[in-house]
C-alpha cells in the first residue's frame, strides 16, 4: 500500500475495517455456535 | 514466592530501571523530554500504547471478568479499529500540522489559550486522580499474593516508574513499555499453554467449547440488548446495558476516540514520531493487537474458569476475604459451595459425554446457577467480589518456578507501564501548558526541562501518596477517578468542534467544553446510564453548545482559525 506525506492510502483503511468486520463476524458465528445465554444471580 | 521467582521478579525491574536511565543522555531538551525528539519508531509508539492500556487491572482483572461473566466484555473494544481509522484521517493531522508538545497545544492554535487550559485542566483533574489507583489497585493484589505489605508494594511501584521516567523522560516510558509489552504477552501466553496443557487431561478442544459455551461463557458478541427502552430513566434501559454489541460500536468508538485521540496520556505517543504517517501507523498496529490481545486474555479468564469446574476451586480466591467475618457464617457457604462444586464438575462430564441430551444440558446449566449462586452470597457476606484474585492464585498455586517469578513480573509491568505514561503526561501538561505558557513564558529550554523533570518528580509523589491514602480510606480519589472519567467524551467534543464548525471561537468553545461536562453530570446524577455512553454524551454536548454559542457570536476576524 502506498504511503504519503498527505495520509496512508484509503485502501489501507478499508483493509483494516474490512479485517475487522470479519472479526466480528467470525466472534459472531463463534458465540452463535457455542454459546447458551443463562440468568446468573 | 520461591527465591527463584524472587530473583526473577527483581532482575526483570532492574533490567527497566537501566534501561530507563540509559535514556537520559537522549535527553537533552523539552522536545527530548517530552516528545523523544521526534525520533520514536512507529512500531515503538504502537507497543507503547497498547502497553499504556494494558495496566496490571487490564491482567488480573480482565481474566477475572472471563472467569465469572465470560467473554461479553470484548464488546467494549468492537468499535476500536474504526475509532482508529477516525483519528488516523481527522484527529492525526490536527496533531502533526505543529511541532506540539501536548495535544491541548492546538486547541490554543485554533481556539486560544483559555479553551487550552480548560482541556489540561480537565486532563490533569481526571488523570491525576486514576493515577493513585493505577498504583493502588495492583499493590492490593501483589501484596496478598507475595507477602510484600501493601505500602511496600505502593513504594517500589512508585519509586521504580517515578525514577526512570523522570530521568529518560518518554523516551524511557516508549522503550520500556516496549520491553514490558513482550513480558506482558509472554506471561500470557505461558499462562494459556499451562492451562490448556492441564485441561487436555480431561477434555478435548471441543468438549471445552461446549461445557463454557453451555455455561454462557462464550457470549463474545450480543446482538439484542437487554431493553430496548430508548428513554433514559433511573431504572433498566438501553442505555444500562453494558455489554452489546450496539452499545460496542457506538459508545465505545466515543470512548476510544476520546482515550487515544485526546488524553494526553495516549495522545503524547502520537506525537513522538517523525511525521503524521508514522503516527497513523503506530495507531493502526495497536489497534489491530489489541482485539487480539482482549480476546487472548478473556479466553484465559475462561479456561481458568473451566479449569476450576474441573479440578476444584475455591469459594474465595483471596485467601485473606473472610477474616472479620462470623466464620459460622462462612463455614457454611463452605460447605454450600463444596456440594455445589462436586455437583457441577459431575454434570459437566455428563453433559459432554452427551452434549445432545437435553436432559443433561439442563442439569449441567443447573449446577453452574448453583455454584454461582453461593458464591453471590460469599461475595455479599464479605462486601467484595474477588475478581482480582482469581489470575494471581492460579499463578500462585498452579505454575512452576521461574514461570511465577515471570507472571508476577508480567503484573509488575503492566502497572508500571500504564503508571510512566501518565505520570510523563501529567509532567507534559502541567509544564507546557500551565508553567511556561502562564508561569514563565520566558523559560529558556533547559529550564523548562528541569521544570520537566521537578514536575513529574512531584507527580510520582502525589501518586505514591494518594495510593498510600487509598490503602488508608480514599473513597474521595475513588470518586473523583469516576467522575474524572465522565470527562472525555468532552475532551474529544473540543477537537470535533474545531473540526466541523469553522465560526467557532474561543467563547463558543470554552462555553461548549462547560456546558458538555455540566450536560454529562447532569445525566449522571438525574438517569442510570452505563459508562460507555458519558462519552458520546460528552462530545455531543460540547459541539452542540459551541455550534449554537458560535452561531449568536462567531469567532472575530482577529481569532485563531487554524490551518483546517
Amino acid at each position: 500500500m502506498r504511503a504519503d506525506a498527505d495520509g496512508l492510502s484509503p485502501r489501507v483503511y478499508a483493509l483494516v475495517i474490512l479485517v475487522a468486520a470479519l472479526f466480528v463476524g467470525v466472534l459472531y458465528w463463534f458465540t452463535a455456535t457455542y454459546n447458551h445465554p443463562l440468568d446468573r444471580p | 514466592m520461591s527465591w527463584i521467582d524472587w530473583a526473577v521478579f527483581v532482575a526483570f525491574l532492574v533490567w527497566v530501571v537501566i534501561d530507563g536511565l540509559k535514556r537520559t543522555r537522549d535527553t537533552k531538551s523539552l522536545e527530548d523530554y517530552y516528545a523523544g525528539g521526534r525520533r520514536i519508531p512507529w512500531w515503538a509508539a504502537g507497543l507503547s500504547i497498547m502497553a499504556t492500556q494494558a495496566s496490571a487491572i487490564t491482567v488480573i482483572g480482565t481474566t477475572g471478568k472471563g472467569h465469572e461473566g465470560g467473554m461479553a466484555f470484548l464488546q467494549t473494544y468492537i468499535g476500536l479499529p474504526v475509532a482508529m481509522v477516525l483519528l488516523c484521517i481527522f484527529i492525526v493531522p490536527l496533531l502533526r500540522e505543529r511541532p506540539i508538545l501536548t495535544a491541548y497545544e492546538y486547541l490554543e492554535h485554533r481556539f486560544g489559550p483559555f479553551a487550552r487550559t480548560i482541556a489540561s485542566v480537565v486532563f490533569l483533574v481526571s488523570r491525576c486522580a486514576a493515577l493513585g489507583i493505577v498504583i493502588y489497585a495492583p499493590a492490593v493484589v501483589l501484596s496478598a499474593t507475595t507477602g510484600l505489605s501493601r505500602d511496600e508494594t505502593i513504594v517500589i511501584l512508585g519509586a521504580v516508574t517515578t525514577g526512570y521516567v523522570l530521568f529518560g523522560g518518554v523516551s524511557a516510558v516508549v522503550w520500556t513499555d516496549v520491553k514490558q509489552m513482550l513480558v506482558i504477552v509472554a506471561g500470557l501466553v505461558i499462562v494459556l499453554v499451562a492451562l490448556l496443557m492441564r485441561l487436555f487431561e480431561d477434555l478435548s478442544l471441543q468438549e471445552m467449547l461446549l461445557a463454557a459455551g453451555a455455561a454462557d461463557k462464550l457470549n463474545a458478541i450480543r446482538t439484542s440488548p437487554a431493553s430496548l427502552d430508548l428513554l433514559p430513566s433511573a431504572g433498566e434501559s438501553f442505555w444500562t446495558d453494558e455489554y452489546n454489541v450496539l452499545s460496542g460500536l457506538f459508545g465505545g468508538t466515543f470512548l476510544m476516540l476520546a482515550y487515544f485521540g485526546c488524553d494526553q496520556s495516549q495522545a503524547q505517543r502520537l506525537l513522538t514520531s517523525s511525521d503524521a504517517n508514522q503516527s497513523r501507523k503506530a495507531l493502526l498496529l495497536s489497534g489491530f493487537a489489541k482485539l487480539p490481545m482482549q480476546i487472548l486474555v478473556l479466553f484465559i479468564g475462561v479456561l481458568l474458569w473451566l479449569f476450576h469446574t474441573v479440578d476444584g476451586g475455591a469459594l474465595r480466591y483471596d485467601t485473606a476475604a473472610f477474616d472479620g467475618v462470623e466464620p459460622a457464617a462462612a463455614q457454611a457457604l463452605e460447605a454450600q459451595f463444596e456440594v455445589a462444586e462436586s455437583e457441577r464438575r459431575q454434570r459437566l462430564l455428563e453433559f459432554v459425554a452427551a452434549p445432545d441430551d437435553s436432559g443433561a444440558f439442563d442439569a449441567y446449566r443447573a449446577s453452574v446457577l448453583a455454584v454461582d449462586t453461593v458464591r453471590a452470597a460469599a461475595d455479599e457476606l464479605v462486601g467484595d467480589d474477588d475478581v482480582n484474585f482469581i489470575f494471581p492464585h492460579f499463578v500462585l498455586n498452579e505454575l512452576p518456578v521461574v514461570i511465577v517469578g515471570l507472571i508476577f513480573a508480567a503484573i509488575f509491568a503492566a502497572a508500571m507501564s500504564s503508571a510512566d505514561s501518565v505520570l510523563n503526561s501529567l509532567s507534559a501538561a502541567s509544564v507546557v501548558d500551565l508553567y511556561v505558557r502562564w508561569i514563565r513564558p520566558s523559560a529558556r529550554d533547559s529550564e523548562a526541562l528541569v521544570a520537566g523533570r521537578i514536575s513529574t518528580l512531584l507527580w510520582g509523589g502525589f501518586a505514591t501518596a494518594s495510593a498510600l491514602w487509598l490503602a488508608g480510606d480514599g473513597a474521595i480519589i475513588e470518586q473523583v477517578n469516576k467522575i474524572g472519567s465522565f470527562f472525555y467524551g468532552t475532551l474529544l467534543g473540543s477537537f470535533v468542534l474545531a473540526l466541523l464548525c469553522r465560526r467557532a471561537g474561543e467563547t463558543a468553545a470554552c462555553v461548549g467544553m462547560l456546558g458538555g461536562m455540566a450536560t454529562v453530570l447532569a445525566v449522571h446524577w438525574s438517569v442510570r446510564v452505563q459508562f460507555l455512553w458519558y462519552n458520546l454524551i460528552g462530545c455531543v454536548a460540547v459541539v452542540a453548545i459551541g455550534w449554537l454559542v458560535a452561531t449568536i457570536r462567531p469567532r472575530d476576524a482577529g481569532e485563531p482559525a487554524g490551518q483546517r
